[in-house]
């Protein structure tokens, strides 16, 4: 089953995991497991109209799925999903 | 070019053995020049390390003076700096640990009107910015002006760098197009940081700088490091050129520097005394007498459970920021009410999330639990 992955700033809506175990067999299949499960974190990752937010990076393992082929970018169960949002703090 | 002196030879001897360093790179590091944006947690290790290792100009970019809190990470600065010009406090230590170098002061705050005249003297940017609008200002002027940008950034116990260079690379908005919204990603100043996490990144920072200014080995350009402190891991992800990008892409539309306060919708710096605006604010005098009137107001505090241990107001009812959009029904929209968190920035934001669902009884305590503590009751400590 592929990982999810996510940073400090997002595991408090994780129940404090930063990786998690889905289920899917795509990164939107992963996301909408995702969400399903932990409710809280949807807003930081999607806009009101359903869209990932644009300050949102995802990658499968080490690529950016932008290069990919977006949220329909295919994961096997060794792959690791990583949700990389910007952070400002200097 | 420019040639070491006796003292300098031995002063950079441990360079001097390095065979991809050697004489002419510590030569080029002597001509070469670097603008560190922000004396901060980055800026700090950033720049002590570049004139350690003998960057013959460095410029410091910021506007703000060196106060208490800053001194869990800001190493730059010391106890007898407090209250003092950050970038004269860096300035007098930089010097006093290497006197071969020139560093400018530049006590300023890095806007679009200077930020192309002052980047345009040095031959690579880093980004130690602790804000939204001065990172993507940073990122345009190093695209406009063809030079790389070190970036660093840090929260809590993560932090990220890379190398954002146009000509040989992807740039800041080519990973992260447009900023979150207002509120969304907290700040050091509201989320707090490891003191120790920004020496990590400023060093990795300061080494990326000196291997672009000696041209040598693998730069982060292309590349993000990521790092987690908390479960000691560090990871790299792959960056490529976004053909959408726009201020770097083949149809980029942005030619010019813009309003990066308006593009981000926020203040290029922390509000340590939030406002939210004259007609919504009331200070901690004005609330101390309504609180001992007949009808006193609601008390909301969106401040972090933990927090409350430091400081707390009695009877106050804590709702953390990011939960109140989703416990909005616990509140009564009839009731006079006064939000309050650390230092006026949090509640400013629950206020305005509090008047977009209907409610018009609302006042932000300016400066926050912090004011309180200050003004009213001052055996409540400050944070």
């Amino acid at each position: 089953m592929p990982t999810l992955r996510v940073p400090t700033l997002l595991k408090y809506y994780l129940d404090n995991q930063t990786e998690v175990t889905l289920t899917g067999a795509t990164v939107a299949d992963v996301l909408a497991q995702l969400v399903a499960a932990h409710p809280k974190i949807h807003t930081h990752i999607f806009d009101s109209s359903g869209n990932v937010r644009r300050h949102i990076n995802l990658f499968v393992n080490a690529d950016n799925i932008r290069d990919l082929n977006g949220l329909q970018t295919p994961v096997g169960a060794d792959d690791v999903v990583k949700v990389l949002p910007s952070v400002t703090g200097g | 070019m420019s040639d070491l002196t006796r003292e300098e030879i031995l002063r950079y001897s441990r360079h001097l053995l390095i065979p991809e360093v050697g004489l002419d790179g510590q030569r080029k590091l002597k001509q070469s020049s670097a603008l560190v944006i922000g004396t901060g947690g980055l800026g700090s290790p950033v720049s002590l390390y570049l004139a350690a290792a003998g960057v013959g100009r460095i410029g410091l970019v910021d506007y703000d003076v060196v106060d208490s809190t800053n001194l869990q990470r800001q190493v730059v600065h010391g106890e007898s700096k407090v209250g003092k010009l950050k970038v004269e406090s860096a300035r007098e230590r930089l010097l006093d640990l290497n006197h071969f170098i020139q560093v400018d002061a530049i006590n300023a705050p890095f806007t679009s009107e200077n930020a192309l005249r002052i980047a345009a003297e040095y031959d690579i940017i880093i980004d130690g910015t602790d804000n939204f609008p001065t990172r993507y200002l940073s990122n345009d002027v190093a695209v406009f002006l063809g030079k790389p940008n070190v970036y660093g950034s840090i929260f809590r116990f993560d932090g990220q760098a890379s190398v954002f260079y146009a000509r040989e690379g992807p740039c800041y908005r080519c990973l992260f197009p447009e900023p979150p919204p207002p509120g969304l990603v907290p700040t050091c100043a509201e989320g707090g940081v490891l003191g120790v996490l920004p020496g990590t990144i400023g060093s990795i920072q300061a080494t990326e700088a000196l291997k672009m200014l000696l041209g040598i080995g693998s730069s982060l350009v292309g590349r993000l490091m990521l790092y987690n402190a908390l479960d000691m891991e560090f990871d790299f992800v792959n960056l490529r050129k976004n053909p959408k990008c726009r201020v770097c892409g083949p149809n980029a539309d942005i030619k010019e520097l813009i309003d990066y306060e308006e593009f981000c919708g926020v203040p290029g710096h922390d509000h340590e005394e939030g406002s939210a605006g004259a007609e919504w604010d009331t200070d901690a005098p004005a609330l101390d007498s309504r609180l001992q009137g007949a009808k006193p107001p609601v008390l909301l505090d969106v401040r972090e459970p933990h927090e409350l241990q430091i400081s707390a107001l009695p009877g106050a009812l804590n709702i953390p920021l990011g939960q109140l959009a989703a416990r909005l029904a616990e509140l009564d929209s009839a009731q006079e009410m006064v939000v309050f968190c650390k230092a006026g920035t949090r509640s400013a934001r629950a206020l305005e999330l509090l008047v977009s669902a209907g409610f018009r009884r609302v006042k932000n305590l300016r400066g926050g639990i912090n004011a309180w503590a200050k003004e009213v009751d001052t055996r409540l400590p400050i944070y």
